[in-house]
């Protein structure tokens, strides 16, 4: 063990590395995702209307449900492209979580076609952040 | 047929007789006294209304309860505070003296409404002493019945005369209006008009604005032919007598009328009353220039100029009107609004093709005795080009700064009055707080930095002025996170302002897509603009910035920075790109750089040796010790030799032949030792 701690490549591995995940732990703390936002965006991006819908409060789920089917033209705007949901901190009131700045951009083969921004409403039901309106 | 003409004409006759005689009747026995009137009007317009009833004896005794002593006891306490009243008896005829006197018509006017016990009457008595007119009008809207109602109820409540009998205590007899040594006979509402007058066709007002607080004034009197023809040597002089000291009066021959203009160029609110006061030959014309700075925008200094006008000296009560045009020239910058308040902006005027350069403000028929005018104006440094530069921070925060150039260079007072204003906006400098006022506002020119309104969203916002190539420019920073920058500007230009930025969250992604928004109003910052203004927008985007997106038509990616034009006042941005993120490039050098070191770690370690090369040494070890079996070597010595062997070979690594101790080349194939 005393030969390898006296290998100066030891040394450049270990800081290396200890600064690669100080990298990573840090810049994953400086911008938090939101679950709920990204599980949106992988939702509409597959097609997968289970995963797009269960982003909803439970209360929405179920209206959506008493509709019945969404239908593919949910997924139009992901059809020929990519959504790409780029957001800021959530905005918090005294109930708790009520929304987030974001982008919308709609991307064809990496380039982004359509952007719009707005406030996307959010609502915490049972310590779970879920999207507030369809 | 004779007979029946004759009859119809006596029959006719009786009937007319008749109502003669009823009307004789009617008016001989309608009422017990009679008020015979006196208005007495001095030169000053004070006087007294003069009101005597003459009650007879023998309507006294008809009608008359009581004694006459009980009720004159009454009446001293019953008389209306402005009247006086006096009793006196001749001959059996009994006489009440009722007097209103006063030193004004408005003094007139109060008393008859207290004794009427009324909030207003119309009651109007002017006696124009000018060339335009001479004379005395007076018209009145009550009688002296009413006046005297109050003396008509003491009468009834008190038994005096029966109740029955109340309509027709007092008539109506003589009224009268003296005034000078004139007498004048009028109704029971008093009328009288007899104003000798010569019309002028229209007076008009033209106002040069110089700068704040100086003027040019013309006034343009327009005097018909007919009466020049009536008057022309008396209206000749007195205009000449109303020209002012300073100021100049010329005649003209316009188109069928004579033209006097009397003008000054170049007067300040208080010679502008005194040249008004002259020309409409009235102490009852005022100006008053107020700054109304505070309420404009930082670029504009207000001033509301009002003037009060007595036309009185042209026209004689409601007996006549005059056309009054009211007209203004601005120098350059300068801008002019109707306004009743000092702040609300109205009409703005309309080129007057009479006078070139004018607008025309107001052009009316005044009955009334005055005039009124109210303006607003505005000395307004316009702007421009306005420089918008946004930043982001790597910690998230915003620096926006905004760089107004000014068309013209403000003097110093002006621009340390626009630094003040804004700092005062911005909350740096309040204005209750005077002494930090006064420390804020010296130190302006080199910028104060300090907190924003809100305490708990602070915004650092500094505000500074410089001159740079003959432009004057100011420039307001703002640093802060979005939500304070917002507050910022909503504090500075009362509008509401936004900017977000967002990009994407996977660390690992070196290049990342990047979007932000920003949305700038700014009030009335620049309700005032050249010709040709726009904004120019710059904000920093991130390394090797590329743009796919972008709202803004002109917007271009230059330098790593968004350029931007807007020709409309106001940004209005979406931006979306992509960018490099340094933050990744570290993250994947630093694993790069650890996975490499890592290996050749692993490498010095042996990791990867070959099984066979350790056999060298561990032979070498054979050899030497049957090369040496007569050293009685320690374990210890072995295993420091041992040590020095994997260092130094023993052999000729060419041909495999020991190598002594010392030995620089093998004997036998003469290959150098490397070590």
């Amino acid at each position: 063990m005393k030969r390898v701690l006296k290998q100066p490549a030891f040394w450049v591995t270990f800081f290396c590395l200890v600064l690669a995940v100080c990298t990573a732990v840090g810049s994953s703390l400086m911008n938090p995702g939101i679950a709920v936002l990204d599980k949106f965006e992988k939702g509409m991006n597959k097609g997968k209307t289970a995963t797009v819908v269960s982003c909803f409060t439970p209360d929405v789920q179920a209206e959506m449900k008493a509709l019945g089917e969404l239908g593919d033209s949910l997924f139009d705007i992901t059809d020929a492209g990519k959504l790409n949901i780029l957001y800021g901190d959530v905005i918090k009131d005294e109930e708790g979580v009520s929304g987030v700045q974001a982008f919308l951009i709609y991307n064809q083969d990496g380039q982004c076609t359509e952007a719009d921004y707005e406030e996307i409403d959010l609502e915490e039901v049972g310590g779970k952040v879920y999207l507030s309106a369809y | 047929m004779r007979s029946t003409l004759a009859e119809k004409i006596m029959h006719r006759v009786a009937i007319v007789c008749g109502a003669l005689f009823m009307i004789f009747l009617m008016t001989g026995c309608s009422a017990g006294s009679t008020i015979d009137t006196t208005l007495v009007i001095n030169g000053d317009l004070s006087g007294t209304r003069q009101m005597n009833i003459t009650i007879s004896d023998s309507v006294f005794q008809e009608y008359f309860t009581g004694n006459i002593e009980d009720f004159n006891a009454l009446m001293d306490g019953a008389c209306p505070e402005g009247m006086t009243w006096n009793y006196s008896e001749e001959n059996g005829v009994k006489q009440y003296d009722m007097e209103i006197a006063f030193s004004s018509p408005e003094d007139y006017k109060t008393k008859v409404e207290n004794i009427l016990g009324v909030e207003s009457v119309d009651l109007t008595i002017a006696a124009p002493d000018t060339v335009w007119a001479s004379g005395i009008s007076v018209e009145e809207s009550f009688n002296d019945k009413q006046l005297l109602k109050w003396m008509e109820d003491l009468l009834v409540n008190n038994g005096f005369v029966s109740s029955s009998n109340a309509d027709m205590i007092f008539s109506v007899g003589t009224v009268c209006v003296v005034y000078g040594n004139e007498t004048y006979s009028t109704g029971s509402m008093i009328s009288v008009s007899q104003v000798d007058y010569v019309s002028v066709d229209a007076i008009h007002i033209l106002t040069q604005i110089n700068e704040l607080g100086n003027y040019g004034r013309r006034v343009v009197v327009q005097i018909p032919a007919s009466s020049m023809e009536k008057k022309g040597d008396e209206i000749k002089a007195y205009m000449d007598s109303v020209v002012p000291k300073g100021a100049k009066g010329e005649w003209s021959e316009g188109d069928g009328c004579t033209l006097f203009t009397v003008s000054a160029d170049s007067l300040t609110a208080e010679q502008l009353e005194a040249f008004n006061r002259s020309v409409f030959d009235s102490e009852n014309c005022s100006v008053t220039a107020a700054d109304m700075s505070e309420n404009s925008a930082p670029f504009t200094f207000d001033e509301y100029l009002t003037e009060h006008i007595d036309l009185t000296g042209y026209l004689a009560g409601n007996y006549s009107s005059i056309r009054v045009a009211y007209a203004i020239k601005k120098a350059d910058s300068y801008y002019a609004y109707e306004s009743r308040d000092g702040i609300s902006k109205g009409y703005t005027g309309q080129p007057w093709e009479q006078y070139s350069g004018y607008d025309l403000y107001s052009d009316s028929y005044y009955y009334d005795s005055f005039v009124d005018f109210s303006t607003l104006i505005q000395k307004a440094y316009r702007v421009k080009e306005l420089e918008v530069k946004t930043d982001r921070t790597l910690g998230g925060d915003w620096k926006r700064t905004l760089t107004f150039s000014l068309e013209k260079t403000p003097d110093e007072e002006e621009q340390a009055a626009m630094t003040e204003a804004l700092e005062v906006r911005a909350g740096i400098a309040g204005a209750e707080e005077q002494p930090a006022e006064s420390e804020s506002a010296a130190g302006a020119e080199t910028g104060t930095e300090t907190d924003a309104e809100e305490p708990e969203k602070k915004a650092d916002v500094k505000v500074s002025g410089k001159t740079s190539d003959d432009v004057y420019s100011v420039t307001i920073t703002q640093k802060g996170s979005g939500e304070e920058l917002e507050e910022s500007s909503r504090l500075l230009f009362d509008a509401k302002t936004s900017v977000f930025y967002a990009c994407d969250r996977e660390f690992w992604k070196v290049k990342k897509q990047e979007a932000f928004t920003e949305t700038l109003s700014f009030g009335n910052m620049l309700e005032y603009v050249t010709d040709g203004f726009q904004v120019n927008y710059t904000a920093k985007l991130g390394l090797f910035a590329d743009m796919q997106y972008c709202t803004a038509d002109s917007a271009e990616v230059k330098g790593g920075k968004l350029h931007a034009t807007f020709s409309n006042n106001r940004v209005n941005i979406t931006y979306v790109g992509s960018k490099i993120d340094v933050i990744a490039i570290l993250f994947w050098i630093f694993l790069a750089v650890g996975v490499i070191s890592l290996l050749v770690l692993l490498v010095k370690l042996g990791v990867f040796r070959k099984k066979e090369k350790p056999a060298a040494p561990a032979e070498a070890s054979v050899v030497n010790a049957e090369a040496a079996p007569a050293e009685q070597s320690t374990v210890k010595e072995e295993a420091a030799e041992a040590k020095e062997e994997k260092t130094v070979s023993k052999f000729c690594e060419k041909c495999g032949t020991p190598r002594p101790e010392g030995a620089k080349f093998c004997e036998k194939c003469g290959s150098k030792f490397e070590d």
